[in-house]
């Protein structure tokens, strides 16, 4: 056999290691991957009251922050999702394994054995942990627009940005339906497909040819609260104009 | 057993008196009791005739086995589960040697009990009503176990020569 | 005469003021055994009308809790205050403070009965019982807290077909065997020196109830070799209990302290953690007493030298949780670590000061003069202190639990939190709970131990430190 063959071979068997890379500079602040993320994943409606005593749930959010004052203000806006970190510190605490670290490197929330002790999120340095308090509502027509491939979570259980798992299922089978290895644009979570500047990129970070596997390497890259040692997958690119 | 006797003494010292003539007498340190409501350290040292308790070495044995056990339930099941959490080992023994330390105390704690009620004896035929009462309102009551008919005689004359009222 | 602290004033007593000689132990004296008796099994002998009320009273505002807890299960934690970021708050607060108050019952019992301090006698199942109520309270709100409660057995290792497996690197688990061996071991070690003391009521009684006591006392006799294996038993248990219960609550400590976030990831939690409860076990111990040594006429049993003696461990521990508590913030306020600065700034002149401020005030200002003034460390100023430090440690859980958690790194998320109604019943409740178990216990078994205060009475036993502490002639035998 060829060694060009054997190469696709071991790309084939080597499991994908999923990254996810954010622009700063081309991130407008706009929030379209907030409502993406809403309608795809099922996230429950708050309601008024219930954002109001900080319970409304936010896969990813758009962080904002004042810096200075007048006239030398600043606006400093990132979003912020699971960073699924390879040394998550949500994992250890939980008591009944209901988060773990898959071998293509996502940090797994599995529903349906979570028993709501609230650790995890007590132990994640982003907050980006997110727990349900209530049965789910969605007042109609919205219940109608439920995504039949995503759970939906009752009360009690704890959830988080899973990087359209959903979505990373379905893009492998097509590629191993299609007998190749997972390439660019076979996955492409909601967040990043909604995004109108192309600010965030996913893809496989084990592949040295793809998007985020280039981009990740650029010197504007930051990962956010690095010193905890949390080793995030999510790398930020930022602004032009910090440097 | 029939040939039981069954002796209530007023105060624990002369009931003393009469162990120490009994076993002076011949009967064995095991078949003469003196029971009451509170420890008796002179009786009990003497009593006992040094038997040593091994209370201590099952408590021992205890924790060691509850060590093993805390061992082998987390090493052993965390790596059939093999899930990685945060990058820690499968098996991570500063987070399991917890586990294994409170398995070594229970181990000990529930081996100390076991043994305990075994060495005391506990579970046997019950006293008389009118013993537990005299007990109760303190007074001392000998119980001898005699081998045979003639003994106890021997055993009832000792006891009554030094004050008991004999059932 | 001078004024003997050990058995009722008394001249017959058996023994005490004679020859220390053990040969000439006496029991002759009838009054004595039989006034010991009577003191002291009147609570379980006899039904007063206080007592039935206790019950009651404490039984309804236990069914409140219950009913509290049934509508969070039936709505969700929603009816609690919590909220993103502050996913912890009384729930947690409660556990942490219950299981605290356990601490009291192994110090006192089991350090005081290793060094062979005689003044423990009447204390010890005082000590015990609150304890193991303590504990089975504490034990709850792991599983209260649950978001489904109704699978709180999923953290147990039991054999399944549905892959579930409790994580033995979770904090949590640790609490779950920590907490267990705890119980188990304290339930034993209040049940050893029970089992003289229920051959007592067992002889004191006809009927079915004989023949209960009869099973429970385990058919004790009172030969001399039971006597020897208990007291070596309960020794053997004293030694293990003690780092038994260190670690449990220093396992507790850690499912803060293994977590990163700021205030909460620090080594003092361990020591800190058991001091403190230590700390809060003596104040519920000296309440405790005080309450029973009143509605029991336990007065010549229950001394103030109990008190006195207590008094001072308190303040012992008050001065050690001041140490760690200034340790603690000194350190935060020196680092000036911006996500830890913005933690204290929130205790110490936020939002949370005039909570942060009352708990020194509660631990430490008030009760530190009231302990150290012998003047002042009359059982009256005792509950006073203790009072207060109950109080206070509890509002000391919850000032290490929620302001770190309002004050998460990134700071667009700092939230803050309010309790529900819901929680404050949960927290009557528990109190409620505790009052119930605790007139019930005094109810079925004596609650100073007969038979080791009637021992205590004679010479000291073999390896016992001779702690026959005469009052100085200023200090009143009669306390109030």
């Amino acid at each position: 056999m060829s060694e060009t063959t054997t190469a696709t071979e071991a790309k084939q068997t080597q499991k994908p290691q999923w990254g996810m890379v954010i622009d700063l500079d081309r991130c407008t602040g706009c929030e379209a991957c907030v409502v993406a993320c809403h309608a795809e994943n099922n996230i429950r409606i708050a309601g008024p009251e219930e954002s109001a005593r900080s319970r409304s749930i936010n896969w990813i959010r758009v962080e904002r922050y004042f810096e200075g004052e007048f006239p030398d203000v600043r606006v400093r806006f990132m979003p912020v999702l699971c960073q699924q970190c390879d040394e998550a510190p949500c994992e250890p605490v939980c008591p009944v394994y209901a988060t773990y670290h898959t071998e293509e490197g996502l940090n797994a929330q599995v529903y349906n054995r979570c028993v709501g002790t609230r650790y995890c999120a007590n132990n994640c340095p982003y907050t980006v942990r997110f727990f349900n308090f209530f049965d789910p509502v969605w007042p109609d027509p919205l219940s109608k627009s439920l995504n039949p491939e995503v759970s939906v979570r009752t009360t009690g259980v704890m959830e988080k940005c899973t990087f359209c798992i959903q979505r990373i299922r379905k893009g492998e089978e097509k590629a191993k339906d299609a007998g190749r290895p997972v390439s660019d644009g076979d996955v492409v979570p909601a967040c990043v497909q909604s995004c109108p500047t192309k600010a965030m990129s996913f893809g496989n970070m084990a592949d040295p040819t793809s998007e985020v596997a280039r981009l990740s390497r650029s010197s504007r890259g930051t990962k956010l609260l690095e010193d905890l040692g949390t080793k995030p997958r999510v790398t930020y690119l930022s602004r032009r104009d910090d440097t | 057993m029939a040939n039981r006797v069954l002796a209530i003494f007023t105060t624990a010292a002369d009931a003393m008196g009469a162990t120490e003539e009994l076993r002076r007498q011949g009967f064995a340190s095991g078949s003469v009791a003196l029971l009451s409501s509170e420890p008796i350290h002179g009786e009990i040292e003497k009593g006992l005739d040094g038997k040593r308790s091994r209370i201590g070495i099952f408590a021992i044995a205890g924790g060691v086995i509850g060590a093993m056990a805390a061992v082998g339930l987390t090493a052993v099941t965390s790596r059939s589960m093999n899930l990685v959490t945060g990058g820690m080992p499968i098996v991570a023994p500063w987070a399991f040697g917890i586990i294994v330390f409170e398995m070594t105390a229970l181990g000990a704690i529930v081996s100390t009990l076991g043994r305990m009620v075994f060495e005391a004896r506990l579970f046997r035929r019950a006293l008389p009503e009118e013993c537990d009462s005299a007990i109760a309102d303190g007074k001392a009551v000998v119980v001898v176990d005699a081998g045979d008919e003639d003994r106890v005689g021997a055993a009832q004359e000792v006891l009554t020569r030094r004050g008991a009222e004999v059932l | 005469m001078a004024p003997d602290w050990f058995g009722p004033q008394t001249q017959t007593i058996g023994g005490y003021g004679k020859s220390m000689n053990s040969q000439e132990l006496t029991f002759s004296d009838q009054p004595s055994d039989a006034a010991i008796n009577g003191d002291l099994l009147r609570p379980v002998m006899k039904t007063g009308r206080g007592w039935i009320i206790t019950v009651v009273v404490s039984g309804l505002v236990f069914l409140a809790g219950i009913l509290a807890f049934a509508y969070q299960v039936s709505r969700g934690i929603g009816v609690w205050g919590l909220n993103r970021p502050v996913y912890w708050a009384f729930d947690i607060t409660n556990f942490v403070f219950w299981i605290g108050i356990s601490h009291a019952g192994t110090l006192i019992s089991a350090i005081l009965r290793v060094t062979g301090a005689e003044w423990r006698r009447p204390v010890t199942r005082c000590a015990e019982a609150i304890t193991v109520f303590a504990l089975m309270i504490g034990a709850m709100f792991p599983i209260v807290h649950l978001g489904k409660p109704w699978l709180f057995y999923w953290l147990a290792p039991y054999p399944n077909e549905r892959g579930l497996w409790p994580n033995y690197r979770s904090p949590l688990l640790w609490d779950f065997f920590a907490i267990n061996a705890y119980l188990l071991g304290s339930v034993i070690y209040l049940y050893l020196p029970l089992i003289p003391d229920l051959a007592l009521v067992r002889a004191r009684s006809r009927g079915l109830r004989r023949k209960i006591y009869g099973l429970l006392s385990l058919g004790w006799q009172g030969t001399q070799l039971q006597w020897a294996r208990l007291e070596k038993a309960v020794q053997i248990m004293a030694v293990i209990i003690i780092p038994v219960a260190v670690s449990v609550h220093t396992i507790v400590s850690w499912d803060f302290a293994m977590a990163i976030q700021p205030m909460w990831h620090s080594t003092i939690f361990g020591p800190y953690f058991v001091a403190g409860a230590i700390f809060s076990g003596i104040a519920a111990l000296i309440l405790a007493m005080a309450i029973i040594r009143k509605v029991f006429h336990l007065e010549e049993y229950l001394r103030p030298l109990h008190f006195n003696n207590l008094g001072l461990l308190l303040l012992t521990m008050s001065m050690i949780w001041f140490y760690f508590t200034f340790a603690e913030y000194l350190t935060t306020w020196y680092g000036n670590e911006p996500s830890e600065k913005a933690i204290f700034q929130s205790k110490v002149s936020g939002p949370y000061s005039p909570m942060f401020w009352g708990m020194v005030v509660c631990c430490f200002a008030i009760p530190m003069p009231i302990l150290a003034f012998k003047r002042l460390r009359t059982i009256a100023g005792t509950v006073i202190a203790s009072i207060c430090i109950v109080a206070g440690m509890w509002m000391e859980r919850f000032l290490i639990i929620v302001p770190t958690l309002a004050h998460p790194r990134l700071s667009f998320n700092w939230g803050s939190y309010k309790p529900t109604w819901v929680e404050v019943v949960l927290l009557v409740g528990t109190f409620g709970y505790f009052v119930l178990l605790y007139a019930v216990f005094t109810k079925l078994f004596p609650i100073v131990a007969v038979w080791e205060y009637k021992e205590g009475r004679g010479p000291a036993p073999p390896g016992a430190t001779q702690h026959k502490l005469k009052l100085p002639k200023t200090a009143t035998a009669t306390g109030d």
